[in-house]
């Protein structure tokens, strides 16, 4: 039987045949980081000082460095989880209504089990970041519960004992001062690793986290990406149960972006340390890629999407919604895409969505689209997807 | 392999140790500051140290005169630097603010350190005086002390600087003697109290022919009972009048040389010899004070030949005399308890920072510059009240902080008022105890202390009887002082560090 720990390995070797060497070596790590083993540490490390100085000009090396360390980590024995898959944070019905001004968050329900990433999503001033900051703690709602089940908190501990297993990361990011690599020492010092394990954990964070570089820079140093990348660094460094993100992908570019949604993905996904993530973004599309369940959020109101990825995504049939960029007009649309059971269009002046009729397939459309030749740009299945629940 | 290979200097390794193992200790940063603290107070000692010697003790009065002017202002201000740049320092994390684990104590453990580091960064003035009192007793021991003014005192019965100390009705005999005034004309039938009883008793004792004798001298020139060996004036006025009476002149020439040794060795300034001031003892039959020797040279023309600076001497005597007491002076050890009082006050401080939000702590420091402002209003108002208005205000100021504080922190409502209001109450804390004795005592002195209906004054017996407690407060302030440090101090680092945490935790409306 192939064992999970098997699988990933091969995965990452792979990457590395393939020459995704940038993306193989961040799974490594993650590989490694999951081991919590500090010899398995130190030797990483030792790959990552020869990573950062010879990659690019060594290719055979590299292969034989990296076939070592896989060696390596196969020996370890694969990690076996057996609590019970509960939710680790609950909300139920949880309202707010803001005194001053007339918004309201309205009855908003929600279950994040480890591992499982939910996208806030929702024009400004929606409520998410309120919503991320009742689920914190930071604000008392008006009505509903939350309540939290954490593997390493007791029932009984004060909810500062709780809150040192939660993290919030807020949009606009606290500063911090000293170099980079105190900060996170001292986080990691605070959760119990101390002498060289401490310096080993914090190394290897570090690395995952892309900051090798940055180690002895200070706050007004770096970027806001790398900022943003800090964080995620230290916040790990708490082994944080549940993790809330507020606009994570806010000023950074595409690239980036993507690289941190990855990393959340796997971060999440970590078989000894699980975490539940809840992230805002404006982001849609990126969002839905690594989110189960996605709540948009309008005017305080949420409505709730599973994705494919979700545990609990309904596998009935969806009527199919196409997001469409063309120069063709309103009504050649129609008129061509009646016949593939087009039912409804509506335009915000730059794209087009299709609403069809419940049982249409893509390649239908699609040969429709082909047959009468009309010019598209962009074109995108939002079936399964919440931005429907945007306005045209 | 250190924790940080890259850490190869020894004090990279000790800072790397410190925040791999001991965050506490490495966050405040107490062991570097420990480390400049030493270095700062070495450099004060030494400054006192060198500030002062034999020759300059008579030039002052106290110890802050020692030294470069305006030392204590120069303290302050490198108090000043060291606390702005340990702050630098040390507010760059707060694990508590982090949400990260700390263990039970760790408040207690941080106000304890920021306490010793408030203190020792606010009393670098206090190595410089230690400094001067060293070396003072490094020029003369407290055994040479007392041997040096037993000889003075002795000496000085043979140094007539003014008549007045010779008069035979101010001769230490009786408290209620009248006062022989040298430029007085008691002769003088035109007075308006020439009639006067004392008058008459001065005029009848002038007409005696040792009036101004010798013998009469009583009074002593330092007076050090606290110290072992010291000759009191019965004693050394026996030996004098054994001197006088068996015209011991070799004896007294003696003393009078041992006191120019002394004078030589504090350079007081003197122009008299032991031969003239012998002569002088004799020079009359019944040992009369025939001639005033000055304390100084004099000016212009009527420059006297022989003068003696016994002001010179005297200072000099009481800075060796207060460089061997151990407290800081006459008032005790207030001195050091101020001293605590205010680094307590700057600890509690800095701790509220610590422990709430920037905005929390701004609108305390807003509202306690107004509380200050309305304070000072009824402490200026406060004449007709008696001068308790003051204390009742601030007393009742801290009540209704603490009452509001706590009931806000129950009901978890208004997060940025129940954090100022704490604050307030914290930075009120310290002398609340203090100002609610001086209270009862002042009621208690004001209203009770005499005798009801009568202006006589309850002795102290009864005064202990009837009003026990006033009593007890009244004299015993200082203890109280020690033990609402002890209080205060162990309230904050537990009690309020919990309240602050439930604070901490409260959600915002």
């Amino acid at each position: 039987m192939t064992t999970y720990k098997a699988t990933r390995l091969a995965e990452i070797k792979t990457y590395f045949d393939n020459g995704d060497i940038h993306v193989g070596y961040r799974r490594l790590l993650d590989a490694a980081l999951e081991t919590q083993d500090m010899e398995i540490y130190a030797h990483t490390l030792a790959f990552c000082d020869w990573y950062d100085d010879h990659s690019g000009q060594d290719r055979a090396t590299l292969t034989e460095r990296v076939d070592a360390l896989i060696g390596q980590l196969d020996k370890i024995p694969e990690y076996t989880d057996l609590t019970p898959d509960t939710p680790r944070l609950k909300a139920a019905a949880i309202s707010k209504t803001y005194q001053r001004g007339a918004f309201n968050l309205s009855a908003v329900d929600m279950d994040l089990y480890p591992a499982q990433i939910i996208g806030l999503v929702g024009e400004n001033g929606n409520g998410k970041t309120t919503l991320l900051r009742l689920l914190y703690g930071e604000l008392l709602p008006d009505k509903g519960q939350i309540s939290y089940h954490l593997n390493n908190v007791s029932p009984t501990a004060s909810f500062y004992d709780i809150k040192t297993r939660l993290a919030f990361i807020p949009q606009r990011l606290p500063v911090w001062y000293g170099p980079l690599m105190d900060n996170l020492q001292f986080a990691s010092t605070h959760y119990g690793r101390k002498g060289k394990e401490n310096y080993l954990w914090t190394e290897m964070i570090i690395a995952r986290m892309s900051l090798r570089p940055f180690r002895s820079y200070t706050w007004n140093r770096i970027s806001s990406g790398y900022k943003m990348r800090f964080e995620l660094a230290r916040t790990l460094l708490k082994k944080p149960e549940v993790l809330l993100l507020d606009e994570p992908l806010a000023n950074l570019d595409v690239l980036a972006q993507q690289v941190i949604l990855e990393d959340l993905k796997f971060l999440a996904g970590s078989q000894r340390m699980p975490l539940g993530i809840v992230l805002s973004s404006q982001q849609l599309y990126e969002v839905e890629k690594v989110s189960e369940q996605v709540i948009f959020l309008k005017q305080g109101k949420p409505r709730y999407q599973h994705t494919d990825r979700s545990r609990q995504a309904a596998s009935v049939a969806k009527p199919l919604v196409l997001e469409l960029e063309t120069t063709a007009s309103r009504e050649t649309l129609q008129q061509v895409l009646e016949r593939a059971g087009l039912q409804r269009i509506s335009f915000n002046g730059g794209i087009y969505l299709l609403y069809f009729a419940e049982g249409t397939e893509i390649p239908a459309v699609l040969q429709r689209l082909g047959e009468t030749g009309l010019p598209v740009k962009y074109f995108r299945d939002i079936s399964s997807s919440s931005r429907r629940f945007f306005d045209a | 392999m250190p924790d940080h290979p890259s850490h190869n200097n020894m004090l990279q390794r000790f800072n790397s140790y410190l925040l791999t193992n001991y965050p506490l200790l490495w966050n405040t940063r107490i062991a570097w500051l420990t480390g400049a603290n030493i270095v700062i107070h070495l450099l004060f000692f030494l400054a006192g140290v060198s500030g002062i010697s034999a020759d300059t003790l008579q030039e002052h009065s106290s110890f802050y005169s020692v030294g470069i002017p305006g030392l204590l202002f120069f303290s302050i201000l490198t108090s000043l630097a060291v606390l702005i740049i340990w702050l630098a320092f040390y507010l760059r994390n707060n694990a508590f603010k982090s949400f990260y684990i700390i263990g039970r104590l760790h408040s207690f453990r941080e106000f304890v350190i920021v306490l010793a580091a408030v203190l020792s960064s606010i009393i670098y003035f206090e190595s410089f005086f230690w400094g001067v009192r060293v070396k003072t007793r490094m020029i003369t021991s407290r055994e040479q002390f007392v041997r040096e003014a037993n000889t003075i005192n002795l000496a000085m019965a043979f140094l007539p600087q003014s008549k007045q100390d010779f008069f035979i009705l101010d001769s230490c005999k009786s408290d209620r003697a009248p006062l022989y005034d040298d430029d007085m004309d008691y002769f003088d039938t035109t007075r308006h109290n020439y009639h006067d009883t004392n008058f008459a008793k001065v005029r009848q004792a002038l007409k005696r022919p040792d009036a101004f004798s010798y013998k009469n001298y009583c009074s002593g020139f330092l007076i050090l009972d606290q110290y072992n060996r010291f000759i009191a004036h019965p004693q050394w006025i026996a030996t004098r009048n054994r001197w006088i009476d068996n015209r011991q002149t070799d004896s007294i020439r003696y003393i009078l040389d041992q006191l120019f040794v002394i004078a030589k060795k504090y350079h007081i300034a003197y122009s008299v010899t032991a031969d003239e001031l012998v002569q002088l003892v004799f020079a009359d039959s019944n040992h009369a004070v025939t001639r005033v020797i000055p304390s100084h040279s004099g000016y212009g023309n009527n420059m006297p030949v022989s003068y003696f600076n016994e002001y010179e001497l005297s200072r000099a005597m009481d800075f060796i005399d207060a460089s061997h007491l151990n407290s800081q002076g006459e008032g005790g050890d207030t001195g050091y308890l101020i001293e605590l009082y205010v680094a307590l006050s700057l600890a509690i401080f800095l701790f509220c920072y610590r422990l709430y939000s920037k905005k929390v702590f701004l609108v305390s420091i807003v509202g306690t510059i107004v509380w200050t402002i309305v304070f000072v209003l009824v402490t200026t108002s406060d004449h007709s009240a008696g001068g308790s208005a003051t204390t009742v205000f601030y007393l009742a100021l801290f009540t209704i902080f603490t009452i509001t504080g706590l009931l806000l922190l129950a009901g978890k409502s208004s997060k940025t008022i129940t954090g100022a209001v704490l604050n307030w109450h914290a930075y009120m804390l310290p002398f609340v105890v203090i100002l609610a004795a001086l209270l009862i005592s002042d009621n208690y002195r004001h209203d009770h202390s005499y005798y009801p209906g009568s202006d006589t004054p309850l002795t102290e017996e009864d005064l202990k009887a009837e009003y026990p407690v006033g009593y007890w407060i009244d004299h015993h302030m200082a203890l109280l002082g020690w033990i609402n440090l002890l209080f205060v101090f162990l309230y904050v680092s537990f009690s309020f560090s919990r309240l602050s945490k439930r604070w901490h935790i409260m959600p915002e409306e």
